[in-house]
């Protein structure tokens, strides 16, 4: 059974490897291991051998892996350790996993912050993790050999035990050599295991984190309060982005357990012993808001905007190619469509929270977040620390699919703490959580297809207009991508100008991503975004940008095969012969489904193929449309996502994904 | 006022009409049962009340006073599961884990009546457990196949 500890352990400072993210583009990772002269390196007494950012192996006979992801249900806290175990012969129930908290020293590449999301984890931790697991292999042979007087290669590794080929009675542990290992030479090349002797890497695994959540010992943000620290319930703006005009708290202090009533940034918070008396109490504060840029715009209002744009304004032409006028000419059939996609919320099961200590000299914090080192630079910012004097500690997160990649709820728990001078656990109603989302953006788009006399799709054109994600973020992010000796009130600003141009430029790929990039070979294509922000606070959802081109590219994708009289499969192939991949998956699920004889079946298929961070997956849909009410009888899958570490963890994101999906509804007109 | 969780006296300092959910949590510090709506709506606080699934967030801790209370933390433990906790960990049910406490709590009270329960026996005892991360199916499976082992286990006489 592994171990995990509660999460509280902070990275050793006597952790003496630097992993080094090399430029951008590159996702290789260049693990130096710094001469192990100092005396602190050596495992001495009860001290670790740390031979790196990841694995401490203890004299008492701990193993120890430090989780520098978050864990959220996606398994990247198994498939990781996997990795870790297979490079050093563990079995999984030999590891103690704990999570890295805020530390630069795991930043992501590619993003240059310490997050996890976009599908990165496996990705950029498959080189990096297997090396230093590897290199630990090799100092633990190393000193094993010395110790049992035989050369290295002669070594066997089995489950943490050492021992000799031709004396293979007389074993040691890991905990045994690891003060001998941790004084061994380093190796001059790091070699791998051949793919040919995996033991676990491919193969399903059962989850490290399965039997603490079955049993409710898992502590997630919210179960994270230490026993004596107050509990604030904010009081939040019913106009999104409102802010305080007016409070009067009077009433509200009177009621039991009440501490504090405070302002902060978002609203007001009401402090109490329990969270239930800090909600309770809340009922007797009057609050006065001021109307953000967005007001009480409704839903119609707010995409009148949206359409307004649509006609009259222009924006980026993310592509163009050939020449959409002159080809017109060739067009027998126009395809038209107007396509409306809602906003989406993440409505994660476990409200938003989060637990901030926040002192004189420095602060502390404890959150179900998926950007730790994010957390850090940005509530340093807020309360004037240097980053060195914020503490992140991570907890499981009960659902993540991005709205834990804004930091607010642990930006409001910090604020809390620092106007009461307390403690402070914050945590979010229901209801709060579906109103003050970071949401996935609701947009419009226009799509012209025009198809020749063949029959065959010769032009593209598609509009698209709603907010950006990157724009609402960088003012917030940009900082910390920047060195951290750059005073707040340079960075600040820098990342606002970053913002504002973005803005102006209407350029943001993760809006566009799967429109701009289509595949399909039309051979006259215009794709144009302008951005248009209506104070809608908008975030990464599960796939960010593909949650709505997805949709879009393939819906009319169909209309257009429908408008040619041609089977929706094969209209697709025709237009891939240059993406094998995309085309592999087609061909796959079309199989699966039985796509070629559904007819004579009486079965209605839909098709769907999208591309996104890294994937490749083709999906039909039977459903069956009864009383104008559509019932969803199964979804056949084929997904090509490259080597696959734990086969049944993938299946089971796929699963989700699909329910996911299946609750977003979209209208066409 | 008095409460008997899992076959233990509490006394209890919280107001009557405190939900049994914020009891359990705030004052006696139980955090296995999870608070996902406070509204009866998700599931996520289920417990039993003399053996019937209840939404916590929705019993006040005045009503609760005068019954047995279950919750997660009486069935097993990581190194001692609770035959449905095993099936649910073979199976590789949970995802982000967070309503896991109260799928299992609505579940189990299916199985204590019902060791083979139909699909829409399944659909009736859990459809107020919402899963964000969609693990249904495999709650389902899992339901059928603890169903199996628990029958199999009281079928030879042996406990649970």
């Amino acid at each position: 059974m592994s171990k995990e500890l509660r999460g509280y352990t902070e990275m050793s400072r006597r952790s003496f490897l630097s992993v080094m993210a090399m430029t951008a583009g590159s996702l290789v990772i260049g693990i130096q291991l710094q001469p192990l002269a100092e005396s602190e390196a050596r495992a001495a007494g009860s001290d670790p051998f740390v031979p790196n950012a990841w694995i401490k192996i203890h004299p008492s006979g701990i193993y120890e892996f430090v989780l520098d992801k978050t864990e959220m249900g996606q398994g990247v806290m198994t498939s990781l350790a996997t990795l870790v175990c297979e490079e050093l012969d563990l079995d999984l129930d030999q590891l103690t996993i704990v999570f890295a908290g805020a530390d630069d020293r795991y930043k992501t590449p590619g993003f240059g912050m310490q997050i996890t999301g976009g599908s990165t984890s496996v990705k950029t931790s498959f080189i990096p993790l297997r090396e230093a697991a590897a290199s630990t292999r090799f100092l633990l042979v190393s000193a094993a050999a010395k110790r049992l007087q035989v050369r290295p290669e002669e070594v066997q590794v089995d489950r943490g035990m050492l021992f000799a080929k031709q004396a293979p009675s007389q074993k040691l542990s890991f905990a045994d050599v690891c003060g001998d290992a941790s004084l061994m030479p380093l190796p001059k090349k790091i070699v791998l295991k051949d793919p040919t002797r995996f033991r676990l890497i491919g193969k399903s695994q059962k989850r490290v984190d399965a039997a603490s959540k079955v049993c409710g010992t898992a502590m997630f943000g919210i179960d994270a309060k230490p026993k004596d620290a107050w509990c604030a319930y904010v009081i939040r703006s019913p106009f999104l982005g409102g802010t305080v005009k007016t409070f009067d708290p009077t009433e509200a202090k009177k009621q039991p357990g009440v501490k504090a009533v405070v302002q902060i940034p978002r609203g007001v918070a009401v402090v109490a012993e329990r969270w239930w008396l800090a909600k309770n109490a809340a009922d007797h504060v009057r609050v006065e808001w001021d109307k953000g840029q967005l007001g009480d715009k409704n839903h119609a209002q707010i995409y009148q905007v949206y359409q307004d744009a649509l006609q009259n304004e222009s924006g980026k032409i993310f592509t163009d190619r050939g020449n959409l006028k002159n080809v017109s000419a060739q067009v027998k059939t126009w395809v038209d469509a107007e396509i409306t996609i809602p906003f989406a919320p993440h409505a994660t099961m476990e409200p938003q929270n989060g637990f901030a200590d926040v002192k004189t000299d420095g602060a502390d914090l404890i959150g179900p977040t998926q950007g730790p080192g994010l957390a850090r630079d940005i509530v340093a910012r807020n309360l004037g620390f240097a980053r060195e004097q914020v503490r992140v500690t991570q907890t499981f997160i009960g659902g993540g699919f991005g709205r834990r990649l804004p930091q607010d709820y642990l930006e409001d728990a910090a604020a809390i703490s620092a106007a009461v001078k307390q403690p402070v656990q914050m945590v979010y109603t229901r209801e709060d959580d579906m109103r003050h989302d970071y949401f996935r953006p609701g947009n419009v788009h226009r799509l012209r297809a025009g198809l020749d006399a063949q029959g065959s799709l010769i032009s593209w054109q598609h509009k698209m207009v709603g907010p950006s994600i990157m724009t609402q973020l960088m003012p917030l992010w940009g900082p910390s991508n920047m060195p951290a000796w750059l005073p707040k009130f340079i960075s600040s600003p820098l990342a606002n100008i970053a913002a504002d141009y973005t803005a102006w430029r209407n350029d943001d790929g993760t809006s566009t991503e799967g429109a701009a990039d289509m595949e399909y070979a039309v051979p006259n294509m215009q794709m144009e975004y302008v951005i248009k922000d209506v104070g809608i606070p908008v975030g990464f959802w599960r796939s960010v940008g593909h949650s709505f081109t997805g949709f879009v590219v393939e819906t009319f994708i169909d209309m257009c095969a429908h408008a040619a009289a041609q089977d929706p499969i094969q209209f697709r192939l025709d237009l891939l012969q240059a993406s094998p991949r995309r085309a592999a998956v087609l061909k796959e699920v079309a199989k699966l489904a039985n796509w070629s004889t559904r007819a004579e079946q009486g079965r209605f298929l839909g098709v769907a193929q999208v591309y996104s961070f890294s994937s490749y997956a083709a999906h039909i849909a039977e459903v069956e449309v009864k009383d104008r009410q559509i019932k969803v009888k199964k979804i056949f899958v084929a997904c090509d996502c490259g080597l696959v570490v734990n086969p049944d963890q993938v299946r089971a994101q796929i699963e989700s994904a699909i329910i996911y999906g299946c609750r977003q509804r979209y209208t066409t007109s | 006022m008095n409460l008997t969780i899992n076959g233990k006296q509490h006394q209890i300092n919280s107001a009557n009409d405190t939900p049994l959910l914020w009891v359990l949590r705030e004052e006696l510090g139980m955090l296995g049962t999870k608070f996902g709506c406070g509204k009866g709506l998700c599931g996520a606080c289920t417990v039993h009340a003399n053996g019937q699934a209840v939404r916590s967030c929705q019993l006040p801790v005045s009503a609760a006073s005068s019954m047995q209370i279950t919750t997660i933390e009486s069935l097993g433990t990581p190194d001692a599961l609770h035959p449905v906790q095993k099936v649910w960990c073979e199976l590789n049910v949970p995802q982000c884990g967070y309503c896991q406490p109260g799928q299992i709590m609505s579940a189990l009270a299916l199985l204590n009546q019902n060791k083979n329960p139909s699909d829409s026996d399944i659909d009736m005892a859990m459809q107020g457990n919402i899963c964000r991360c969609g693990t249904y199916p495999r709650i389902r499976a899992a339901i059928k196949q603890a169903g199996k082992e628990m029958h199999s286990v009281s079928a030879r006489g042996g406990k649970r």
